[in-house]
């Protein structure tokens, strides 16, 4: 399960990093970095990460996701 | 009597000698048939090839056919000489020969006095000439040289290249070898040294989904449906730190002091758990291997070789394949006796299918672009079960051999391995041991460990972090930035994140060189730090 961190408090914009809950790690949103490979490859299966706290998760964000990193290359397990 | 002697000639008799008389002319001996001299003439080698002479005699010491140059004077050599159908003596020769005492020939000065040599003059014109070729078949020897370049009249002081009597050698110009020098191995770590995650701990493989991580850049899994949970452990293991509490006793190779060990504590059989990985994996880089040309038809011929030990004996098996498991290629090695060091060698065929893609092939950028994955028991959807599709690359997605030993098969099986290497060629050589700094540095591409062990004054970050700029802003937020003592691969993912004020922390985010920590107080002027963490860009 992964959990978004929601927006920069002073610049608004989107932190570019989720956080992985199993162990807290932040996985930082870069197609190179084999741990957003796999949260692309989890995103892919249909699943959805929770929104950040005392937010709610923008309908479109797993579609806006997938349309930036959906073709990305995933490591094979 | 078969051949012709000339006629010019006639024998004589001279106490127990018999000589050809020159009395009768001043001409040359001339012989049409071969020649055989010595006490066993009448038995020469049988099936020479066109023999024109030869010297038969049996002794339990050398013989000899000799040329004896009686003189001492500056030009006086002792030679003996062949020539091709184009030879002269001015040129198109080659000459094998030892100098006077007295020797000293300007013509000549490659050698000294009482030197012997091999000297060779091509013919004019000759498509090829020039080179003196030194070669022995499989059973030659090999001796001190020296060689010279372009000229006899070269001073002594222009030897090309020299292998001198204490094995050292020695060379004027350049080296060029396919595998150079420095670097040539393509894996880091291949001696076992660094450990920054578990530090020598003994470190479980849970047995549930996704990749394990090792020690640095060798990666051990062991997950898949149908698995234990626990059935198997890693360890940085030392043979010579006595102290050390990962200390075993022939733990690791001569001229190696640690190695990684594998350990199983409940064996599970392969069979039935045909999705199943167990292996160590090392994982090359695209940029580290871009001159392999492997996936085209330039693709390199690489060896790899490596110390192993086992409790358990057999046929082992290796899978290599590119990254994204669409080439692979699965060869095997024996380990014949149990707990003993055995070094194997692996030459691997460079892959000629494949390309250089990035979905199909062998990538030349910073993802992986080739996988060598130590079988311990792979699932058999990821096996070759046909020995006639060993070593040799085929399309798919294939990193062990179903009928090779498996360590994870047998509770208490064990499985050491250091000294691993990859280079390029088709002959392993000697381990290329890196400065232990410079070896972390590469590592640290990769994985870094941070920790503030040590530090009696700690690196805080205070709330606000910018109140004078942001001022309509809570001044609630710290920031620390650390940065990392290497670029990593890519941006790392952070983990692990402990000590100080990590159980406040509100996120950390990281690019390829640095990972900031962000902190939401609840006041401003308040201090935090982390104690450690782990920044991964592992492939």
């Amino acid at each position: 399960m992964y959990q978004l961190y929601g927006k920069h408090e002073i610049t608004g914009q989107d932190i570019q990093a989720i956080k992985r809950l199993e162990d807290n790690a932040s996985v930082p949103f870069d197609h190179n970095n084999v741990d957003f490979q796999l949260f692309i490859k989890w995103l892919k299966e249909g699943n959805t990460p929770e929104p950040a706290a005392n937010t709610t998760l923008d309908s479109n964000w797993v579609s806006n996701m997938l349309s930036g990193y959906g073709s990305i290359n995933i490591k094979r397990l | 009597m078969s051949g012709t002697l000339n006629a010019n000639y006639v024998q004589s008799d001279v106490g127990a000698n018999l000589y050809f008389n020159t009395a009768v002319s001043s001409g040359p001996v001339i012989a049409t048939v071969p020649v055989y001299t010595g006490a066993g003439a009448a038995t020469p080698l049988g099936g020479a090839t066109n023999p024109v002479s030869g010297g038969i005699q049996s002794a339990n010491n050398y013989i000899q056919k000799y040329v004896y140059n009686t003189a001492n004077g500056t030009y006086t050599s002792a030679d003996f000489t062949a020539y091709p159908a184009n030879g002269t003596d001015a040129a198109g020769w080659v000459d094998m020969g030892i100098t006077s005492l007295a020797f000293n020939q300007y013509s000549y000065s490659v050698t000294g006095p009482n030197e012997g040599y091999i000297l060779m003059s091509a013919p004019s014109g000759s498509n090829t000439s020039g080179n003196l070729v030194y070669a022995t078949d499989a059973t030659g020897n090999y001796n001190s040289h020296q060689w010279y370049v372009n000229g006899f009249t070269n001073a002594k002081a222009n030897v090309a290249m020299t292998l001198d009597k204490n094995s050292n050698l020695k060379v004027a110009g350049t080296v060029s070898a396919t595998n150079t020098f420095g670097f040539k191995n393509r894996l880091i770590n291949g001696a076992m040294m660094i450990d920054q995650r578990a530090n020598g701990a003994n470190t479980s493989l849970n047995g549930s989904t996704g990749s394990q991580i090792g020690i640095d850049r060798f990666q051990c899994n062991n997950y898949g449906t149908g698995l234990t949970a626990n059935s198997m452990y890693y360890q940085l293991m030392t043979s010579s730190n006595t102290a050390a509490p990962n200390y075993e006793v022939n733990s690791a190779p001569p001229g190696f002091s640690n190695s990684l060990k594998i350990t199983c504590t409940n064996g599970q059989a392969t069979s039935g758990l045909s999705a199943i990985r167990r292996n160590i994996e090392a994982t090359l880089e695209g940029y580290v291997i871009a001159d392999l040309g492997w996936g085209t038809a330039n693709a390199k011929t690489c060896t790899l070789s490596f110390w192993a030990k086992s409790n358990q004996t057999g046929t082992f098996a290796i899978g290599i394949e590119n990254y994204y498991g669409t080439t692979s290629y699965v060869t095997t090695y024996t380990i014949s006796a149990a707990n003993t060091w055995t070094y194997i060698t692996l030459t691997i065929p460079g892959p000629t299918i494949g390309g250089q893609g990035t979905t199909t092939g062998f990538p030349t950028d910073n993802n992986g672009s080739a996988q060598i994955f130590w079988d311990l028991g792979q699932g058999s959807s990821i096996s070759q079960s046909n020995s006639a599709n060993l070593n040799t690359w085929l399309s798919g997605d294939y990193r062990g051999f179903t009928s090779a030993v498996h360590i994870g098969d047998t509770s208490g099986a064990n499985f050491y391995i250091t000294g691993v290497q990859f280079e390029v060629g088709p002959q392993a050589t000697p381990f290329d041991w890196r400065p232990y700094g410079m070896e972390l540095a590469l590592c640290q591409r990769y994985t870094y460990v941070y920790n503030n062990t040590g530090l009696s004054d700690q690196t805080y970050a205070y709330s606000p972090y910018s109140p004078a700029s942001y001022t309509s802003l809570p001044n609630s937020s710290a920031s620390m930035p650390i940065y990392f003592p290497v670029t990593m691969r890519s941006a790392a993912t952070i983990s692990n994140v402990t000590g100080g004020s990590a159980s406040s922390l509100n996120r950390q985010t990281a690019s390829a060189s640095q990972v900031v920590f962000q902190w939401s107080s609840t006041s401003s002027g308040s201090a935090y730090y982390v104690g450690s963490f782990i920044a991964s860009a592992e492939i």
